[in-house]
């Protein structure tokens, strides 16, 4: 068995999943709803001329702020993805883990993260590139005139909220190797999902803060958003992250090789 | 005090599909009464409605008059048990069930008794996530005898059984029956059927097929398994 | 009837301390007040009094709360707990009756426990920083916080029984909270409306005065009772 037959299968059960199709929705529609109201709040201030009433008047921000909502969908994509075999069928149709079956098919373990990190990594990635420029469009269209000029670096921002979904993503997905289950994971990373996360919490007491993986990855598409000064440059944030998500995924790769199925 | 568990004429629909078509039977005290039938064939549906956990389209289920959701206590009258231990997994079975007894009012010291009487009593501690198919099962009969009923309600309670787990059973049952309990039981297995149940009431397509006491139900085949075939196969119509 | 739903009551705080998921949330929603309180006192931006540190943690908190109502209710579809509890006590009332009773008993302990613990942290935390602390009478916010902390936890109760799993009742409650929530507040004034916000008007100060203390609970009550009627008309209908 290839490493793309592995994937092929990893898709293929992955993507059939209800979990899945739920929480690639909640990505996809949920920015989008998210983008609406606030494009249509943003655009009554602006009509108005009362600016002062929401805390941004750029359409590009509308789109940024509904970006949390997008991370909820990529943390529940990333979790399921791992939980769902470790879920047991309900104790009337025998009781038995998924999991036991994935490996008897796919022995070579390394194999197995490593297609369900490609599976999380590909739908996330398709996911962002539908919704980032379709909530964009949006936005501009509801705002339309009475926008002010379009602020610099739109698409490195752009990008950089869909890097911070598959990076999310993949942190769920090796944080739930750990646990082995959906539960814990789901409260830790939707709470720090927030824009006023747990970690700009710390951020007041340490610097060192800034290189948390949530917050060194908001850099890379917050702006002005982030609730706190010294946030890393965009590019460092990225690249901080990544680290993490790195370091966590070849962790979860150590425990998955050691433990019994 | 006799207590007898009643079908009368029932109906239910999934969709638009009917899983059960006028079934009508009774389980009378003294005696165990199998529901016997293929995979689907309506036996556990049956259950579930006596036991008000679904509800049917027509017709009525009643442990002696009533309708199980009347009931006051019912774990004192009905002692039931459907497929699975019905436990969370992060429960020891002792957790299971005290908060069982709470709700009906049963005094706390029957959770040690009915461990103890299904072979569980050193695993009251375990959680019931580590339980094998068995332990689960024999913890599912301890929830049944734990308001020590009248009548028994078990759905296929031999699946995951040891043989000496199957035997054990058996003598419990009849001795449930012989002391004027009523015994409602289903099972796919014909061999357990045949050597527990004195009534039989055979089920087919969601229809009752056969029904009375098992010499009347097998007469006219060699055995109950021909008799199960002739009654369930393809080309089987009532009698 | 009022015996039945007491013992089913029992019954359901029995179950509760049995589920060691609950015992976590309970214990973990105190473990964040302790360490969140003691961040914010310590934090040199943060309030200098007890009150104003814990009541900045509150919204933390509701993670804890939430966990515990989803948790009560949510666990009884895993591995057919359900069946057993309709077969223990069959009325379909009683049931969702004596679980919100349960969880209001449990969030009760648990959040007059984390309040009380955080301020002890705040405290403790502004004397090593030498900040003078002053006290002014009963600290009503403090109550205020408590109520919307285990009323928010009802609605994360409610999303389950409607829901009927409890990952999907986590990122719903979870998400509207402490996602959906601030993103909407930062456009909308109709946020006040949000459950969150119209119960955090118990413990904070509303500037544009559209909602009372009073109205802000009613609102969130609102919320509360609309989802759970749902849940419980669905409960009452369907097989289980």
């Amino acid at each position: 068995m290839t490493f793309f037959d592995a994937v092929a299968a990893e898709i293929r059960k992955t993507a059939t999943l209800p979990a899945t199709m739920v929480a690639l929705a909640v990505t996809v529609l949920g920015p989008v709803a998210i983008t609406l109201i606030n494009a249509i709040g943003v655009r009554a201030a602006l009509r108005s001329g009362r600016s002062e009433l929401t805390a941004y008047t750029s359409p590009v921000d509308a789109v940024f702020s509904a970006v949390p909502i997008g991370t909820v969908g990529a943390v529940v994509l990333g979790v399921v993805a791992v939980s769902g075999e470790y879920t047991a069928n309900s104790a009337r149709i025998g009781g038995g883990r998924q999991i036991t079956t994935t490996l008897t098919a796919i022995p070579n373990r390394l194999g197995v993260l490593a297609a369900k990190a490609v599976t999380v990594a590909l739908l996330v990635a398709v996911a962002a590139l539908v919704v980032i420029p379709a909530s964009l469009a949006l936005a501009s269209g509801i705002v339309g005139a009475d926008a002010p000029p379009a602020p610099e670096g739109v698409l490195s921002r752009a990008v950089g909220a869909g890097i911070y979904w598959l990076l999310t993503a993949l942190i769920a997905l090796a944080v739930t190797v750990f646990t082995r289950n959906g539960i814990v994971p789901i409260i830790v990373l939707v709470v720090n999902s927030s824009l006023v996360s747990v970690s700009v919490l710390l951020s007041h007491l340490t610097p060192l803060a800034r290189f948390l993986p949530d917050l060194a990855g908001m850099s890379m598409f917050a702006g002005d958003l982030l609730a706190f000064d010294d946030a890393l440059a965009p590019v460092t944030g990225g690249l901080v992250m990544a680290t993490w998500t790195a370091g966590l995924l070849a962790l979860a790769g150590a425990v998955f090789l050691r433990r019994d199925a | 005090m006799v207590l007898m568990l009643s079908v009368e004429r029932l109906v239910k629909r999934r969709g638009s599909r009917e899983i059960l078509t006028d079934v009508t039977f009774r389980a009378a005290p003294g005696r165990v009464t199998g529901l016997l039938g293929p995979n689907g064939a309506g036996k556990s549906s049956t259950l579930r409605i006596l036991l008000g956990l679904d509800r049917a389209d027509a017709g009525t289920a009643l442990v002696d008059d009533q309708p199980y959701r009347r009931l006051r206590q019912p774990l004192r009258t009905v002692g039931s048990m459907l497929e699975g231990s019905g436990a969370h997994r992060s429960r020891t079975a002792r957790n299971h069930l005290t908060w069982m007894a709470r709700s009906n009012g049963i005094p706390i010291r029957r959770v040690a008794e009915v461990l103890d009487q299904v072979g569980l009593g050193a695993a009251g501690g375990t959680r019931v996530g580590r339980f094998s198919l068995g332990m689960c099962q024999r913890l599912g009969l301890a929830a049944a005898l734990l308001g020590e009923p009248r009548a028994l309600v078990l759905d296929e309670p031999v699946n995951g059984l040891d043989p000496e787990g199957i035997r054990w059973i058996r003598v419990l049952l009849r001795g449930h029956a012989d002391a004027g309990g009523t015994v409602l039981l289903s099972s796919h297995l014909m061999r357990e059927v045949d050597e527990i149940a004195d009534d039989l009431v055979v089920i087919a397509h969601g229809r009752v097929v056969a029904a009375g006491p098992i010499r009347e139900v097998t007469a006219g085949y060699p055995t109950l398994e021909d008799a199960f075939f002739a009654l369930t196969g393809p080309t089987a119509g009532g009698r | 009837m009022i015996r039945a739903c007491a013992r089913a009551t029992v019954a359901e705080l029995t179950k509760l301390f049995g589920l060691p998921a609950a015992l976590a949330a309970v214990f973990g929603t105190i473990g964040a007040a302790v360490a969140i309180s003691g961040a914010l006192a310590a934090s040199p931006v943060g309030a200098n009094e007890p009150v104003a540190v814990v009541l900045q943690a509150v919204p933390y908190l509701q993670a804890g709360t939430i966990s515990l109502g989803v948790l009560a209710v949510g666990t009884e579809y895993a591995d057919g707990q359900i069946h057993t509890t309709l077969l223990c006590v069959p009325d379909r009332l009683a049931v969702p009756a004596a679980k919100t009773i349960a969880y209001l008993a449990w969030a009760a302990g648990t959040v007059v426990a984390a309040l009380a613990v955080g301020l002890l942290t705040a405290r403790i935390a502004l004397a090593t920083r030498d900040v003078p602390v002053v006290t002014d009478g009963f600290p009503w916010t403090v109550v205020g916080a408590a109520v919307h902390l285990a009323l928010i936890g009802l609605l994360g109760l409610a999303f389950a029984a409607l829901l009927r799993a409890v990952v999907s009742a986590l990122v719903v409650t979870l998400s509207l909270v402490l996602v959906v929530s601030p993103v909407l507040d930062a456009v909308t004034p109709h946020a006040r409306y949000l459950p969150d916000q119209a119960g955090g008007l118990l413990y904070l100060p509303d500037p544009a005065r559209v909602l009372t203390p009073a109205t802000g609970l009613l609102v969130l009550l609102g919320w509360v009772v609309v989802i759970g009627s749902a849940a419980v008309t669905a409960f009452r209908r369907r097989d289980a």
